[in-house]
């Protein structure tokens, strides 16, 4: 498989024999700044693609360094439009021939896509679509018996307390769904759990499987997939897609020649 | 005895819902086809007497659908669920029979139907007043209360004078409505103020244990009758005639369900940002103008809903927000509408009604319906003279 570079101008793939970009015809030769020039191109060091609209490739960030930090203001990447990004927002390591993220306390974190199927765990965060959805399973408790004795008239609790939130933009709570028997479905039309208005979810987009101490998320071969927010320290693979922000990147690994 | 497949309570072979929770216990057993149901439909506004349903649904305040034996059904049934059952079991049956406190069922007829005895010939007796110190029935023949023999003459003479000296002074009476529909207690309003709570002498209001020692009173302003609540736990709630304004934070009731209503412009964030000019990632809430959500505790929800759409319908099966389990919502029941930046909420024609909690103070009129604690009232006015 051919080599290829995405031009700075249009972020239309290019192979590397190529000196123009077919698309805008820009010459490919004058590389970001922040990315390797085409020279480097055969190095063998990781690359972070970055997704345009539409899953146009980008600009690509190649890792020749160990470290390499990411943020809205700081850092050896930067994207000092995206509000949704921490000021110092995570690290890059690469180690041995390996690719780690580490997340610097940031406040909207790193989100993963998921191949197939992972384990969660109550209160673990997903992405699916625009929606950011929580997972709870802990009884919400709460007071039924005031303090002068007088008892609390309130609707009857769902018969299990599984259920996912939604958090809203600016933190704010919006829905938040209980689990009618083990699992529920999450889509746009015809699910458990239907997102209408949400223009990158699938129809069938993921489900949720819940069983007591084994909590599961399946993508169903959504076309904008389904991303599980990582804490701390998480090793990267060739082909994974990471969230930082509003920013998607596409790992790639040398030797493993370009994603699908 | 029927099992419910839902809560596991037994109910009785001629329920067509579980006492519990609701559940519709023909469809869940599949039993032989419902017999009878079509009948004419009525709220208790029209035929107290006489609840029907036209989509199956079981009257909130009770269930006029359990016909042969109504007047006892609720007692005997319900009172073993307060004391053994689960706290939100015991919950579910308030509401549900929204009846007499059923620790008193050998209080004399508390159903005018229960038989043509001599005590339900008393009960039925419009004129019959209930004894303030005990809460027995004391016909007005009667000079003594026949349970605790309080002694009444005066009380009597007091009200003739009453009458005869203020003409046209308003009476409101609060009318109990039983679980199976039909009239229970009356319970005569004072022209000055009436404080109703558990600490109340009658029995009618001091067991029940939704009722905040210091409810709600009741009194006159230029004629009407007001009602205002104390800073209970539980509120005071008046079943919606027309489409009323919805406020942020209101509460209201459909079946079963306590609901909280908020104004999305008015939701404060839960998760708080880092201060360094970071915005929190989350869903876009697009076009919602509003969110409800079901509370089940002090100040705790479970499900909560988006209302993004112009009109949204409330209902048991059909509509977009959709209570499945709660045989006590119509099909559908109520709808909540925003336009030019207000929020509405309008029953639609559901069989036991919407609630709104009124705030603070609400103006009441007659055949108003009030939610109190666990039981239903009837609001009767009359001017004397």
């Amino acid at each position: 498989m051919a080599e290829t570079v995405s031009c700075s101008q249009c972020g239309a793939i290019v192979p590397t024999s190529h000196q123009f970009c077919g698309q805008c015809g820009a010459s490919v030769g004058a590389a970001p700044l922040t990315t390797g020039s085409q020279r480097a191109v055969e190095s063998p060091c990781p690359r972070l693609v970055l997704i345009r609209g539409e899953g146009v490739d980008g600009t690509t960030f190649r890792l020749e360094g160990s470290e390499y930090s990411c943020g809205r203001t700081n850092g050896d990447i930067r994207f000092p439009q995206d509000v949704f990004l921490s000021p110092r927002h995570a690290t890059f390591l690469h180690q041995n021939g390996r690719l780690f993220v580490r997340d610097e306390g940031s406040l909207n974190g790193l989100y993963i896509r998921v191949r197939g199927t992972v384990s969660l765990s109550p209160g673990s965060i997903f992405m699916a679509g625009e929606q950011i959805l929580v997972v709870e399973t802990a009884d919400p408790g709460g007071q039924m018996v005031a303090s002068d004795q007088t008892h609390f008239f309130a609707s009857p609790r769902p018969a299990r307390p599984w259920r996912l939130r939604q958090v809203l933009e600016s933190g704010r709570p919006g829905l938040c769904h209980y689990v009618r028997g083990d699992r529920v479905s999450i889509g746009r039309d015809g699910c458990d759990l239907d997102f209408g208005e949400d223009r990158f979810i699938s129809g069938r987009h993921c489900r949720v499987d819940f069983a007591i101490g084994a909590i599961s998320l399946t993508d169903l071969d959504s076309r904008n997939g389904s991303y599980l927010r990582v804490s701390g320290t998480h090793e990267l693979s060739h082909g994974d897609y990471i969230f930082l922000g509003k920013q998607l990147l596409r790992v790639e690994m040398p030797g493993k020649g370009k994603a699908a | 005895m029927i099992e419910c497949p839902n809560c596991a309570r037994s109910n009785a072979e001629h329920f067509k819902f579980c006492l519990g929770c609701g559940t519709d216990l023909k469809k869940a057993s599949k039993a032989k086809p419902a017999v009878d149901v079509v009948r004419e439909s009525g709220g208790f506004l029209e035929a107290p007497r006489r609840i029907r349903s036209s989509d199956g649904i079981p009257p909130l305040a009770s269930i006029g659908e359990a016909p042969p034996m109504t007047g006892e059904v609720p007692v005997e049934d319900i009172a073993p669920a307060f004391r053994s059952r689960s706290r939100s079991d015991a919950l579910r049956s308030g509401l549900v029979s929204s009846k007499p406190v059923p620790a008193a069922p050998s209080e004399p007829a508390k159903s005018p139907q229960k038989s043509s005895q001599t005590a339900a010939a008393v009960a039925s007796e419009p004129q019959a007043r209930i004894c303030h110190s005990c809460g027995a029935k004391v016909p007005p023949s009667f000079r003594f209360c026949g349970v605790c023999g309080t002694r009444y003459e005066l009380e009597a003479i007091k009200i003739s004078t009453d009458r005869t000296a203020k003409m046209s002074v308003p009476r409101a009476t609060m009318v109990l409505i039983h679980s199976d529909g039909t009239e229970g207690d009356r319970f005569e309003l004072s022209t000055d103020t009436t404080t109703v709570g558990r600490q109340h002498r009658l029995a009618l209001f001091s067991e029940d244990p939704f009722l905040s020692p210091k409810h709600a009173s009741f009194y006159f302003v230029g004629g009407q009758l007001h009602v205002r609540d104390e800073a209970s736990l539980n509120g005071v709630f008046l079943r919606i005639r027309a489409e009323v304004e919805l406020a942020h934070g209101d509460l209201f009731r459909l079946g079963q369900q306590l609901m909280r209503f908020e104004e999305m412009a008015k939701v404060k964030p839960i998760i708080p940002g880092a201060g360094d000019g970071t915005t929190v990632l989350g869903s876009p809430s697009g076009e919602a103008w509003g969110r409800v959500s079901s509370v089940v505790a002090v100040d705790v929800a479970s499900y909560a809903w988006l209302l993004a759409e112009p009109e949204i319908r409330l209902g048991r099966d059909r509509g977009e927000l959709c209570f499945p389990e709660d045989g006590f919502v119509s099909g559908v029941h109520c709808k909540l509408a925003h336009r030019r930046g207000r929020s509405y909420l309008a029953d639609t024609g559901s069989t036991n009604g919407t609630y709104l909690r009124i705030s603070g103070d609400g103006v009441l009129g007659h055949g108003d319906l009030l939610l109190l604690g666990q039981q239903l009232f009837k609001i009767e006015l009359s001017v004397a003279g």
